[in-house]
Formats: structure tokens, C-alpha cells, sequence
């Protein structure tokens, strides 16, 4: 279905809404919805997308409303202007938070949010003179300033005292859910969203590529809570009323189950988990009601499980949630009053989702279809650009041959521990050139690689490129200046498509801004739809034109490492560094790979190549280095090299010369 | 200066709890880098078991039904919550799953001891020593005391049993432990059994001077966080450290400051240290592998 | 008494074995070589269990054992010194070889003499001896080594897995690590050898598997496969 039909859709759908639901409680619970939806389209980003766990998302929301409220008490200001100062103020928050943020993931980054609530909980309990304490603000709903105490100065200005009805707040909130829609699908569908994703699948090649994990979790951060800022300052205007305990942790934690359930990385799916959140409380406050539900549940599973009996191949594992179903039916009977167990039956939920709907319930619906109709349910955007040979390169100059090295390393010393893994290795890589780097095993050269990308920091010695020192230096500022790698153990953003994988790399050719992202100026367009030109023309160099839209994950290993040398294209290197490009690749994939790494350094870019395939090497290095213990033992022309007495005994074994 | 010591004694006693839960954070952490979020709900349970159990038998003979009640409730949470998602590698998985048990422990609690708070029989006299004009009750003396045997207990069995010392092997590289014929996923159940029964004894020391309640756990359990972080999670000795620490500038932030506030500095040293720290103050740094 | 038949395995949804056939008889010493990347950790990690086989058929002394977990596997009698020796670095040399007689001291093998073993170790290796209290994590690359396979024997196994205990050692601890394999082949253990030193791999060992992109390319006596010109191309490349 195409963008422009559904969001129509949709708008119609919110339009006619309350001509519909004229009940105002109805109305209101409505509202609520929208405005959850709002907060839970931001957590995505941080929750679904960069794949942290946030529980400092319900003292967003607060800092939001109190934003708003406190405007409204002490400035009188209404909820027009409240609204861009909310999103501001916790925005600003949100950057406070992503401080501490920068330096974990998981576990830790989930207990800093949570600390973070907790202290913002406190204050705002504890701050009288500002946010009132526990007692709580009510505000009313001008819609500019309240100026009615000026009334007499300012006798022509009557738009003051306009306020907003319920069914006029609800456009408001819904106009605002559509402003956030759209500039979230844009920001997802951008370079930005691209980053959160590889950040996430594998953080250190993200780096590498020049995407900053750093700075993409700040913008990831800020953007989700300038997102709670809105829907707070919603949240204060619609309920009209704000205290501290509105804000708990126990409603971070429905935030979260909210997303889960609803199903992650999708704009739908955090729209139904914000109208589940809403509607069950109402729910599981009427007994029937929750009994008559856990009674279709319970008949579903068991329709379900008898359907499905002669298929499964583990039983016992079909059975368990067919039963848990069905006790929770007699649960429900058995219970008398539903209130007191409220928090245990949504425990039990957020159990039931970890364990049997980890994709959430457009997950499921949208994996559902994919199987019956398969092209249907697409998860990524489908990218048709055509490549061609003439975009898979970069429109820079390739650098020249000034007889002076591009890169040097002098003295390299990297210790760990009491172990030199690099003991004073000296290295010369000339322009356009394949320098080769071998060694067994453990010799050190994917220590080299490593201190190279900025991964490690050298203990000692000193590494040039172009003649400017690069040590100390992080990994994406060193991809800026030119050097872009692969990975030993392959490292791809297993869920982005191979096209996006390449687009990631193409990082650096993008000029515009989030706003211009937002907004979709006509440069952001033309950057995006260039890039896009461009990753397919790299795609089809590697050969994987074909397979653009399949998720990188999917490929076969030997197809990844072609990926992967794609990817480090897209950054327009000068040099290149391929760890064992050639490893598990079958012997037809050799020949290709060795096609392509000609092909690039026809291109002007120059490479080190570490290999175990000697006839790789030998077929194509101009010059190898060859490491064993950390130590440089030759260095020469690939045949001299080979000929090597020393090299021969570090690769055979000592025991090489009655087998010679 | 009177007053600041007799703050920073009734702080020594607080932060050996926090020593000590965080304590439990590490044992679970160490063998499968994941943590109870419920942590402090089975702190909770523990105190509210121990209450009624204490109604019948005393609060002496309490104490082992305690641990071992302690040692089912951390086995059930790995089992529910921890084990799945170590198999499917999902990191939200288990942080939501242990979150989610421990709302329900919480709500069971709530169901049967009822959301008041309540008193906790002292097993020592109440009336406080006077050691140099510093008023110390003896029950703190118990809480120090019992805090430091329990992981002089743990570490022990750690470094002599040949089931301590698989423990330990599991810490270092699950995979290899595998190999040696270790079954390491009920090295892990065990490990949560025995965190949790370290939570629940902790509980058990520190309700005869607080009091109790289904509410006793969740600020407990951030702050012992807070303490696992300031300590590193690695480290035996930093919790003790790191807990004094918390322990005692909150006893001052709250005499000097408010009361209100006084969960604050904990948690900003938390933030603080995990931007500037994130290994702990006297945690190991890893080598990151690519 | 180890036989594998069409072993399929690899990582996720990325095979890396594309049905594999081997077989290690008693008291044999059997080397698996070839390239980077051509599947032999994989091999060797399918066998002990530490990753689950997708298809084929592996038995141990006749019992079949593909698909249980690693601590069953390593019960049942087959020890396996894994790939960057991986010792316990916070646990005393002394506790690592404990560590390797655990399923005998739990009940799950006959117990048999532990302590007499560990002597018998300490005689293999006389560096691991000196440092029999020291904390594992201190130890050099060498003797982390020697402490990997004393460990792994330790189990008193039917069959040891050794993966590349020649990896980032020193030429002259190179040597010893193979004296030390020789030592053992004549004491009967019965192993399976992964190595990149090819030829010096194939100068131990009786029987020898030649692996290239998860599949056998060669195979045959290790006194054969040394002098096989392919053998030594798939090394050094073919001169051009």
C-alpha cells in the first residue's frame, strides 16, 4: 500500500473519530491514547531501534508536563507556546540522561534510567516552591497566555481567555501525533535511523564506518524525549492536572511492556500497545468482563493447540502457555477482587510476551502474513535503485603517488598485560599499493588492524597517514581521514538490508541536518536518492545487487565478507584494510575477490591485505610484512618473502625442512 | 562532631546492607552478566517470610528457614525470568522478565501481609550502647557483624569446594567450564539461589530497625545498585567500600540536608560514576575483543 | 572410538560444516589441518557440544553424543582443550587441573587416584610445578598452554581435542608442545589434533584429514599427506 493512502487513512480514521465516540469519558480515554502514542513512537527509537532498555521514560513524560504546568502557574502562559518549551526543556533532559548513556548499554544504561527516574520522582516531590510537591498543579486550557490580570492595561486582547474544549484539544493532540508520525518515518527512513540500527547490531563496525555511537545515541536520546516533552505537555493539558505520582516507575515499566507487546520497529505497533495500556486498567477494573476475556483466551490457545497438535514437533513446549491459559481462566473465576491483583496479572503479561510474542503483536501479525502472502509484509523499505559502474567509486581524486608512504607506522609497541601482542613493528604502506600482512596465528596482525582503526591505543610509537599523527585518535574520526576496514569475525548490521548495510557507510555524504531530515528539503532528498544510486552501484561491484533488499543476516558467510568490503567502500577510503577477506569463501568466491580487490586498487585506493590463502597473497600484494610473535621477521617482494627461510619455519613448524 | 560521628555509625550499618545486596548482584552477574531487577523484592519477601516466621519459631530459629525460602524464590527467578533469555541471547528479555517478577512478588505480598508497613520484633535489646557519647544499637553491631560473615561464608565456600571453585570457573569462561563437565546453566540457577538468599537475609538484619512492607525493596534495590556500580561489579572488597560510602553520605544528606533528598546523592554518584567510571571505582577494566 | 558421519554445523542460520566424516580409533593420534577459516575449530566445537550439530551422527565409544550439551558430552570421556587455551585466570594452576578432574571428584567418572594424576602432570610439566599456586591468569602464553592440555587430561579422557596449542607460542615452546604430544601418543591417549603447523602436525601424527571451506579435501596416512604437493600449496601457495 503506498505512504500517501495510508496516512490517509489514517487521518480520515482520527477525523472522524470523535463525530463516532461523543461520550466524553470515551472521548478522553481516546486522548490519553493518542497522547501515550506519542511517547511510545519515541521510546521505539531508543527501545526498538538502538535496542536500549529505558525506564526513565515515565519522568520524561513528567518533565514534559510539569514544563507545561509550571509555565501555566507561574507565567500563565496556555498550551500553544507550552508546547515547543516542553519539548525543549526535556529534550534538554534527555541529553542529561544520554550523559551517563554514552558509556554503558543493557543492564547498566536500564538502571541509569532508572536512577533517573527516581531522582526526578524525588524532586518534583520534594521542590515545593516550584512544581508545588506532592499536592500537584491544575491548570486550566487557555490556549495562548492567560492575561487576565492585565485585563485592564490591555483591554483590546480578548484572545486570552480563550480556551480549548475537549473535542478542539482532541485535534490538537491528534494534529500533533501526525506531525510526529511523519517525522519519525522520516527520521527512520534517513541515515539517522540506519545509524541507530547499526549501532546496535554491531557497535564497534559502526564506528569504523564513521558513524559515531556516541553521538547517534545523544541524537537518539534527544529525540525520544523531545517526543515525551510533547506528549507530556499534552498529557498535563488533557488531564488538567499534574502530581508526582502520575510519573512512577511502575508507569515506565508499562511503557515498556507497551512497546513489547505492541511490537518493536513499527509505527503500529507501539499505537496498539498505548490503546492496551489505556483500555486495560478499564478492563480489569469490571470482573465479568476480565473473566469473559480470559475465558476466549483460554478457548483460543486450547483451538489453537489441538490445530497445531500434529505439527509441533515439541510438545511439552506447546503445551505450557495452553495450560498457563487455561489456570489463568480459572484465575479469573476464582478472584474476587481484581483490583489487588492487578500488577501480578500485568506481570504475568509482560512474562507472557517475553517468553511467546518477543516481536510483539504486529511482530506476529506481520510475520503471519509474510508467510501466507510472502511480498506483502515488507519490514524494510524497498529500495529500487539501479547501480552502475560509474557510481560504485568516489568522486574524489585518488591520491598520488608522491614516493612518500600513506601510511607508517613507527615503533609500534601494543602490550597487554605483560604480553607484547606489537613489539616495535615498523611499517611503510606505499600509495596504491597491496601491502600484504601475514603471520600464524596470534602473531599480531589483527592487533594491528586494531591499533590502526583506533579500536586500541598503542602503548607506544607513533602512526602517520599522510603525514599527520593518528594516534589517540577515536575510531570514527580516523574513518574520516581516510581509513576504512573489515572484520576477522565478520561484523554487519545483521538486521539492516544489504543496501542500508552500504548506506551506513555512505555516513559521510550526507550534508543535511535533522531538521532538513524532518522536513525533507529538497537537499535531503537529493542526498538520500544519490545514496542510494550509489550503494547499489557498490552492491553490484561486490556482485550482490541482487539480494540489495535480503537482511544481511540471511546471507551466506562467504557473501557477508563481500558486503563487508562493500560497506568500507562506501567511506571512500584511501586505504583499506581486509582482514582475511578470503577466509571460508569457496574457490569460485576466491577468483571473484580477487577480481574486486584489483578492480579497487585500480581505483586509486590502496590496501593491506592479512590472508592465510598464500596464493592470494602471492597473487596479489606488491609488497608483505610478514609478523610471527609480534615481531617483524621479513618484509620483501612476495617471492623473496615466500623463499624466506625464517617464514617458512614460523609457518611450518620448525620440523619444515625434511618435509621440503 | 559528636553528631557527625554518630551519623556516619548509624550510616555504617545501613551501607553494609547495601554492601550486601549488592554483594548479590555480583554473584549472578559474575557467572551469567545478568542481574535480578527484582533484586529488592527478594529483600521484600525475605523480611515479610521472616516476620511470620519469626511469629512462631523466634527470630533465631527464623533465620535458616529464611535462607533457604530465600534460595527457592532466587531458583524460581532464574528459572522464569533468566533462563530463556540467556538461550535466545535477548538482553530486554531478561531485564523486563525479572522486572515483571518482581512487580508480581510484589503484588503477592502486597495480597497477603497487606500494603501497611510493619514492625519487626528486635531479637536484641532495643536500648542503644553508649560508646563515647556515640549512641550505637546493638542490632547495627548485628547487622555488621552478620553482613560480613555471610560473604566471608560465600567467598569461602568459593575458594575451598570443589562446587564453589566450578562456580568460580564458570565466572571466568562459561564455555570452557562446559567442557570440564560443569553444567553451568544450574551453576547459574544456583547462583541466583544463592543471591537471593544473601537479599533475604539482608532483609531479615535490617527490618528489626527499619520496618517492613511490601515497599522495603525497590529503593533498596537501586541503591545496592548504585553500590555495585560505585564498587565495580567485580569486586569483592569495592561493595563494602561502596557501600559505606552511600551509606553514610546519606545518613548526612538527610540530618544536613532534608530527608526527602536523601536518596538523591546515592543515585547522582551512580550517574556520575558510571559516566566517568563505568568499570567501578575499583573494578578491572576488559579488553574489548573484535 | 570417535566417528563422525555427515556432520552438518555452523553458527545461526551461517553452516560452516558441510557433512564431515571422520574417525579416530583408540590409541590413535589423528590431525586435522588446513587453511584459516576451512572449518576445523567448528569441527572440534560440533564434537564437545559447544555448539549444537544440525545434522549428522557423532558417537564416542558407541554411544551417540551429538546434541547433548558440552557437560554431558565431556562425562561421557571426551576432553576438549579449546582454542586460545582458556584457562580459569582467576583460579590457581592447582584449582584449573581440579577443574579438569571435576566430573571424576562429583561422581559422574570413576574417581580413580586425582592427586596422584595431578603429580603425574606436574611430571609432564615441570613449569607448571613451580607456579602450582599461582593464579592462572599470570601465566605466559606457553604455560597457559601446557595448563589447557593438562587440564583437559586430567578428565582421564577416551579422547582429547587439542585446538592449535601451538597458537601464538614462541618457536622454541612450539617444539616442546609437540615433544609433549609425542610423549602422549606413546602413552596411548587417543587425540585429535587441530594445527596450522601442518607439516610438523604430520610429522606426529598417525592419521591426517586435509579441510578446505567446511569440507574434507584430503585425507589419508600423515607420512603420505606430507609429501602430497597439494598439502603443502594449500600453505604456502603454489610457486608462480
Amino acid at each position: 500500500m503506498p505512504s500517501i493512502l495510508k496516512y490517509g487513512l489514517f487521518v480520515a480514521a482520527l477525523l472522524a473519530t470523535p463525530f463516532f465516540i461523543t461520550n466524553a469519558y470515551y472521548l478522553h480515554l481516546v486522548v490519553v491514547i493518542l497522547i501515550y502514542s506519542i511517547l511510545l513512537l519515541g521510546l521505539d527509537i531508543v527501545f526498538g531501534y538502538t535496542g536500549e532498555v529505558s525506564l526513565g521514560h515515565a519522568a520524561l513524560l513528567g518533565i514534559g508536563a510539569y514544563t507545561a504546568a509550571i509555565l501555566g502557574w507561574k507565567l500563565g502562559l496556555g498550551v500553544i507556546p507550552a508546547i515547543p518549551i516542553a519539548i525543549v526543556v526535556t529534550a534538554g533532559f534527555g541529553l542529561l540522561l544520554a550523559l551517563p548513556a554514552l558509556q554503558v548499554t543493557g543492564p547498566y544504561l536500564a538502571m541509569v534510567t532508572l536512577a533517573f527516574g527516581t531522582i526526578v520522582y524525588t524532586l518534583i516531590n520534594e521542590m515545593d516552591f516550584l512544581t508545588n510537591g506532592p499536592m500537584g498543579i491544575t491548570l486550566q486550557k487557555p490556549l495562548w497566555w492567560d492575561l487576565r490580570e492585565y485585563a485592564d492595561q490591555l483591554p483590546f486582547f480578548d484572545m486570552s481567555t480563550a480556551k480549548l474544549k475537549e473535542f478542539e484539544f482532541y485535534f490538537l493532540v491528534a494534529f500533533c501525533l501526525v506531525v510526529s508520525l511523519v517525522a519519525i518515518n522520516r527520521l527512520i527512513a534517513s541515515r539517522y535511523g540506519r545509524a541507530f540500527e547499526a549501532l546496535r547490531d554491531a557497535p564497534i563496525a559502526s564506528d569504523c564506518m564513521g558513524v559515531s555511537v556516541y553521538k547517534h545515541k545523544v541524537i537518539a536520546f534527544a529525540f525520544s524525549a523531545g517526543m515525551a516533552g510533547l506528549a507530556g505537555a499534552l498529557f498535563a493539558y488533557s488531564e488538567q492536572y499534574v502530581a508526582p505520582n502520575n510519573f512512577g516507575i511502575e508507569l515506565a515499566i508499562q511503557f515498556l511492556l507497551a512497546v513489547t507487546l505492541g511490537g518493536r520497529k513499527s509505527r503500529v505497533g507501539p499505537m496498539l500497545g498505548a490503546i492496551i495500556i489505556v483500555v486495560l486498567p478499564n478492563l480489569l477494573a469490571d470482573i465479568a468482563l476480565f473473566r469473559i476475556i480470559a475465558g476466549i483466551v483460554a478457548a483460543v490457545a486450547v483451538v489453537a493447540a489441538v490445530t497445531g497438535w500434529r505439527r509441533a514437533e515439541d510438545k511439552t513446549r506447546l503445551m505450557i502457555p495452553v495450560v498457563l491459559c487455561v489456570f489463568f481462566f480459572a484465575f479469573s473465576l476464582a478472584l474476587e477482587k481484581i483490583t489487588d491483583f492487578r500488577l501480578s496479572i500485568f506481570g504475568a503479561m509482560i512474562l507472557f510476551v517475553v517468553y511467546y510474542l518477543p516481536d510483539g503483536i504486529w511482530g506476529f501479525v506481520r510475520g503471519a502474513i509474510a508467510r501466507l502472502r510472502p511480498g506483502m509484509m515488507q519490514a524494510h523499505a524497498m529500495i529500487e535503485a539501479q547501480g552502475d559502474d560509474a557510481h560504485a567509486w568516489s568522486a574524489n581524486e585518488p591520491v598520488v603517488d608522491s614516493g612518500k608512504p600513506l601510511l607508517e607506522a613507527r615503533a609500534v609497541l601494543m602490550q597487554f598485560g605483560g604480553l607484547k601482542a606489537l613489539n616495535e613493528v615498523n611499517l611503510a604502506i606505499m600509495p596504491r599499493t597491496i601491502h600484504g600482512l601475514i603471520g600464524p596465528n596470534g602473531s599480531g596482525k589483527s592487533t594491528m588492524m586494531n591499533v590502526l582503526t583506533g579500536i586500541y591505543v598503542p602503548t607506544a610509537g607513533d602512526i602517520l597517514l599522510e603525514g599527520r599523527s593518528i594516534v589517540g585518535k577515536k575510531s570514527p574520526e580516523i574513518a574520516a581521514a581516510g581509513i576504512a576496514r573489515t572484520f576477522q569475525n565478520v561484523q554487519l548490521f545483521g538486521e539492516l538490508t544489504l543496501i542500508e548495510n552500504v548506506m551506513v557507510g555512505l555516513h559521510h555524504t550526507y550534508q543535511g541536518s535533522l531538521a532538513e531530515v524532518a522536513l525533507a528539503t529538497p537537499r535531503a532528498r537529493r542526498e538520500e536518492a544519490d545514496a542510494q544510486v550509489r550503494a547499489a552501484s557498490i552492491l553490484r561491484l561486490v556482485g550482490l545487487d541482487h539480494l540489495a533488499n535480503e537482511e544481511a543476516r540471511n546471507l551466506p558467510y562467504g557473501k557477508q565478507r563481500l558486503l563487508e568490503i562493500g560497506r568500507a567502500l562506501a567511506l571512500d577510503p584511501k586505504l583499506l584494510l581486509l582482514d582475511e577477506p578470503a577466509a571460508g569463501l569457496t574457490a569460485p568466491d576466491i577468483k571473484e575477490l580477487i577480481e574486486i580487490i584489483r578492480k579497487i586498487r585500480d581505483h586509486g585506493v590502496t590496501l593491506i591485505l592479512i590472508e592465510h590463502h598464500m596464493d592470494v597473497v602471492m597473487s596479489l600484494c606488491d609488497t608483505v610484512t610478514v609478523l610471527d610473535f609480534g615481531q617483524k621477521i621479513a618484509e620483501g617482494a612476495p617471492a623473496q618473502v615466500q623463499a624466506d627461510e625464517r617464514v617458512i619455519a614460523a609457518y611450518l613448524g620448525g620440523a619444515v625442512q625434511e618435509a621440503a | 562532631m559528636q553528631i557527625l560521628l554518630q551519623l556516619i555509625v548509624s550510616g555504617i550499618a545501613v551501607g553494609m546492607i547495601y554492601g550486601v545486596i549488592a554483594f548479590g548482584y555480583q554473584l549472578t552477574f559474575a557467572t551469567s552478566k545478568t542481574l535480578n531487577f527484582g533484586q529488592g523484592e527478594a529483600l521484600m519477601l525475605g523480611s515479610l517470610v521472616g516476620l511470620t516466621v519469626t511469629y512462631f519459631i523466634g527470630y533465631w530459629a527464623m533465620l535458616p528457614v529464611v535462607l533457604a525460602f530465600g534460595l527457592m524464590q532466587g531458583a524460581v527467578v532464574e528459572r522464569l525470568g533468566v533462563r530463556q533469555a540467556i538461550k535466545t541471547k535477548s538482553e530486554a528479555g531478561w531485564i523486563m522478565a525479572t522486572i515483571a517478577l518482581g512487580i508480581i512478588f510484589k503484588n503477592l505480598a502486597e495480597n497477603i501481609w497487606g500494603r501497611d508497613d510493619l514492625k519487626f520484633p528486635s531479637p536484641l535489646p532495643e536500648q542503644a550502647l553508649d560508646v563515647g557519647g556515640v549512641r550505637i544499637q546493638p542490632m547495627e553491631i548485628a547487622i555488621v557483624v552478620g553482613a560480613l560473615a555471610l560473604m566471608l561464608a560465600v567467598e569461602l565456600f568459593n575458594r575451598r569446594s570443589i562446587f564453589g571453585k566450578a562456580v568460580v570457573a564458570t565466572a571466568n569462561d562459561r564455555d570452557a567450564a562446559g567442557l570440564m563437565g560443569i553444567d553451568t546453566g544450574k551453576v547459574i540457577t544456583f547462583s541466583y539461589a544463592l543471591s537471593s538468599m544473601t537479599a533475604a537475609f539482608a532483609g531479615v538484619l535490617i527490618a528489626p530497625i527499619t520496618l517492613t512492607g511490601p515497599r522495603l525493596g525497590a529503593v533498596l534495590g537501586l541503591k545496592a545498585f548504585a553500590v555495585a556500580i560505585i564498587g565495580g561489579l567485580n569486586s569483592g572488597l569495592g561493595v563494602i567500600v561502596g557501600g559505606l560510602i552511600l551509606g553514610v553520605t546519606e545518613t548526612l544528606t538527610g540530618f544536613y540536608l532534608s530527608t526527602g533528598y536523601k536518596d538523591v546523592p546515592g543515585l547522582i554518584l551512580l550517574l556520575l560514576v558510571l559516566s566517568f567510571k563505568p568499570s567501578g571505582l575499583f573494578g578491572k577494566k576488559t579488553i574489548k575483543k573484535v | 572410538m570417535l566417528q563422525v558421519q555427515n556432520l552438518v554445523a555452523g553458527y545461526g542460520k551461517v553452516r560452516v560444516l558441510h557433512g564431515l566424516n571422520l574417525t579416530v580409533e583408540r590409541g590413535q593420534l589423528v590431525t586435522l589441518i588446513g587453511s584459516n577459516g576451512a572449518g576445523k575449530t567448528t569441527t572440534l566445537r560440533a564434537l564437545s557440544g559447544m555448539i549444537a550439530p544440525e545434522s549428522g551422527r557423532i558417537t564416542l565409544g558407541g554411544q551417540e553424543i551429538a546434541g547433548l550439551p558440552a557437560h554431558a558430552i565431556t562425562r561421557r570421556g571426551l576432553a576438549h582443550s579449546p582454542e586460545g587455551r582458556r584457562v580459569f585466570g582467576t583460579l590457581s594452576v592447582n584449582d584449573n587441573m581440579l577443574m579438569g578432574a571435576f566430573p571424576r571428584l562429583t561422581g559422574s567418572r570413576p574417581k580413580g587416584d586425582v592427586s596422584a594424576d595431578i603429580d603425574r602432570m606436574y611430571a609432564i610439566f615441570p613449569r607448571l610445578a613451580e607456579r602450582r599456586l599461582q593464579l592462572a591468569g599470570t601465566l605466559s602464553g606457553g604455560e597457559q598452554q601446557m595448563l589447557a592440555m593438562a587440564r583437559a587430561l586430567m578428565l582421564n579422557p577416551d579422547v582429547l581435542l587439542l585446538d592449535e596449542p601451538s597458537m601464538g607460542l614462541a618457536p622454541r615452546l612450539v617444539a616442546d608442545v609437540f615433544a609433549t604430544i609425542a610423549r602422549l601418543k606413546e602413552a596411548k591417549t587417543t587425540m585429535l589434533l587441530v594445527e596450522q603447523f601442518a607439516a610438523a602436525a604430520l610429522d606426529v601424527a598417525d592419521y591426517g584429514y586435509v579441510m578446505e571451506n567446511g569440507r574434507l579435501s584430503a585425507e589419508g596416512p600423515a607420512r603420505k599427506l606430507k609429501t602430497d604437493p597439494a598439502v603443502r600449496a594449500a600453505y604456502l601457495g603454489a610457486a608462480h
